[in-house]
């Protein structure tokens, strides 16, 4: 493995098809390592044809180094320093608990049974369990135990907190800020629960219908977007000003801008900070105009 | 990871996931037989019985024919499924997420399956034979008969016998390699209708080239394959009846193992055939076909 | 677990937080402030995020790093926090709070000082 550089993935001009449709449309990015990104994105946007290609799963056009690898030709070698979570949980049924992880330990070279134990001490998953009598909130967190457990410098994963409850989900990010934010590995998490999550994110990716919308640190977007509350009566100046999005905040008429608003505006209402929520909103939403050129 | 240490455990995982249909097929016959055997308790020896050292290792070939060959009936029922098991329970993404590649899945899925589970079989049948063929002659002749039976004999040519059968086993898996892998890849691409479709294309395409063209190509064939394998696994050179015939039951066994020997030194010459090779290379091309379908399934 | 707001950047509002902790003495003056690391699992936030509240504090002059030992409480902070504090209170939100007693009417004799027990 050559990666002399601090960067964890590269993307260059990437583009992946599936027959005709275009799942991933010429992304360019590049994720260091210690960070946690937040993959964002509505349903088929490509958050998992993107993830997949990531993971080898599928190739594309461009170029795509995972670790320094090309994820579909070197596969078997970069699997070995690397962990994901596919979309379903999708252990097998049949195995006992104890079973997965005799068979990890033989598969996966840094899969340590005895960090799994230990992880598996805090849920109420036992080893006798067989994953069928398993719920499906107990069997993502036996999933999230065992990919916990490899000691993996690139964690993927797609919707992992998907049907877990809320003790659980918090647990899961405990784990994450406790074990994984050493400043050496970097997670990519692709989610639905962008409010629970935004504070342990890095760094945010938004695809919107395959292209990258946004890349930011958390640090960038703080400076970069402003959100105004501001009261009915300015409106219409506020709608001249073109922000990204109007919308309504705890009552109030709102409008996101992607940098300083006009300094008229200012007197006319109050800054905010837009949340994660408000501006995947703005980005990933087609604006009124184009669709009724269409 | 080492290649080997990952492949045994991809072995590792067939067994705990079919162990229990394994033993199950392995034990049914030998349970029934245990079952029957306190009937009918005015039963006795026929006249023309063998000795009673002939008629335990005569268990032991009952047994081992019985049990493997149920086992590996079964197993040749199932290797159709098998081929679609982890994209039909959907754990096939799991799977993946671990560095086993798909070449090495299948080879090992394949491998149990095919040849080292039967050849268990066969060593489980040997036992439970020997076991039930000394109840049978305690049943018909009295205890006493268990003293007039050469257990070492016995034992060790039930040992060679089940060297030979073991040995025909690993053979008679690349005869029919081609069978079975394509009834696999057939499964793989058209699911339940793979092995319908495959059978009737055979039937079909058999007869209209033997009817119509004169050409009975797809009987020979097959009827090739299935020679191969039988011949490979007990009896290459037919010679096992001349050995009977000259012998008599005393020198039998002082023979039998090295006939055995020779007998599989002519399976192994009989390897050396445009059938076999011809067929290896088809099952390698409907490996490959397996492994292609897998691919795609994520 | 969500409990940060849309009124500044999150790692301000985790400055905030540490700063009035700071002001009622935890820790104490000259003592280590927790690890980033602690930090970022008791608050849930990502490390980085917690390296820029305590550069911000670090800015307002209430902490300094040690080399090879950590971040420590600035002697005088607490002192100059509550100055700070107090500062705005007086220019701000006092003056408001100011407008909105005459506005309902209320003088000093109607307000008690003392908490009730």
């Amino acid at each position: 493995m050559n990666n002399d550089n601090n960067n964890l993935i590269e993307a260059s001009g990437f583009t992946l098809r599936y027959g005709r449709k275009t799942a991933v449309d010429n992304l360019t990015f590049h994720v260091p390592k210690g960070r946690v990104v937040g993959l964002l994105g509505h349903n088929g946007a490509g958050k998992t044809s993107l993830m997949k290609a990531m993971v080898g799963l599928h190739g594309g056009t461009g170029s795509l180094k995972v670790l320094g690898l090309d994820p579909m030709a070197q596969r078997a070698e970069l699997l070995e320093s690397m962990s994901y979570i596919p979309d379903v949980a999708v252990l097998p049924r049949w195995a006992r608990v104890h079973e997965l992880i005799t068979l990890m330990s033989g598969l996966q070279p840094k899969f340590s049974a005895e960090r799994a134990r230990k992880l598996l001490k805090r849920t109420s998953v036992t080893e006798n369990d067989k994953v069928k009598s398993l719920s499906k909130g107990m069997v993502t967190q036996l999933h999230l135990a065992l990919i916990a457990a490899i000691d993996s410098k690139l964690m993927i994963l797609d919707e992992p907190t998907l049907g877990l409850d809320v003790m659980s989900r918090k647990s899961f990010y405990e784990m994450l800020i406790d074990e994984w934010c050493d400043g050496e590995r970097s997670v990519i998490i692709s989610t639905h629960q962008v409010e629970e999550i935004e504070s342990l994110l890095s760094d945010v990716m938004m695809l919107d219908e395959g292209k990258l919308v946004l890349n930011l640190s958390l640090e960038e977007m703080d400076s970069r977007f402003v959100a105004l509350a501001h009261d009915p009566a300015a409106a219409d100046a506020v709608a001249d000003a073109h922000p990204l999005l109007r919308y309504r905040q705890q009552g109030r008429p709102a409008a996101l801008f992607d940098g300083a608003p006009p300094a008229h505006l200012d007197g006319l209402g109050q800054r905010f900070r837009p949340s994660l929520v408000d501006l995947f909103m703005a980005l990933t939403r087609k604006p009124e105009m184009q669709r009724q050129q269409a | 990871m080492t290649t080997t240490k990952r492949f045994s455990t991809l072995m590792q995982r067939e067994w705990m996931q079919h162990r229990i249909g394994w033993l199950v097929v392995m034990a049914i016959m030998p349970v029934l037989m245990l079952c029957a055997l306190p009937f009918d308790n005015a039963a006795k020896l026929p006249p023309h019985a063998p000795p009673p050292t002939i008629f335990a290792l005569l268990g032991v070939a009952i047994g081992m024919l019985v049990v493997w060959g149920l086992s590996w009936a079964v197993a040749m029922f199932q290797m159709p499924g098998l081929a679609r098991r982890d994209q039909q329970d959907r754990s096939i993404e799991f799977w993946m997420s671990l560095p086993a590649s798909h070449t090495e899945s299948v080879a090992a899925t394949v491998l149990m399956h095919a040849l080292l589970i039967p050849m268990l079989a066969l060593a489980v049948g040997a036992a439970a034979g020997l076991v039930l063929g000394a109840g049978v002659l305690v049943k018909l002749t009295g205890i006493g008969a268990l003293g007039s039976v050469s257990w070492g004999a016995v034992l060790s040519a039930g040992l060679v016998g089940l060297l030979r059968l073991s040995f025909g086993m690993l053979l008679l898996t690349l005869w029919m390699a081609p069978l079975f892998m394509l009834l696999m890849a057939a499964s793989a691409w058209l699911k339940r209708w793979g092995t319908p479709v495959f059978i009737g294309a055979i039937i079909i395409i058999g007869n209209v080239l033997d009817k119509f063209y004169d050409n009975p190509i797809v009987w020979r064939l097959m009827s090739a394959q299935f020679e191969g394998g039988r011949k490979a696994m007990f009896d290459a050179a037919n010679t096992l009846k001349n050995l009977k015939d000259e012998s008599g039951f005393d020198n039998f066994l002082s023979q039998f193992p090295g006939w055995a020997l020779q007998d599989a030194g002519a399976a192994v010459q009989q390897l050396a055939s445009p059938h076999l090779v011809g067929g290896l290379v088809v099952a390698a091309g409907c490996f490959a076909l397996v492994i292609l379908n897998r691919k795609r399934a994520t | 677990m969500q409990n940060w707001n849309q009124t500044a950047p999150i790692y301000q509002q985790l400055a905030d937080r540490l700063a009035v902790q700071l002001l009622d003495g935890d820790p104490p003056e000259g003592e280590a402030m927790p690890s980033v690391r602690a930090l970022a699992s008791r608050y849930l936030i990502n490390p980085l995020t917690v390296s820029r509240a305590i550069q911000a504090l670090s800015d307002m002059g209430l902490v300094e790093t040690r080399r090879g030992m950590g971040i420590y409480v600035r002697p005088g902070a607490r002192e100059a926090l509550l100055k700070s504090e107090r500062e705005q209170f007086l220019h701000e939100e006092w003056p408001a709070l100011r407008e909105r007693l005459a506005r309902l009417g209320l003088s000093a004799k109607d307000l008690t000082w003392e908490s009730q027990q």
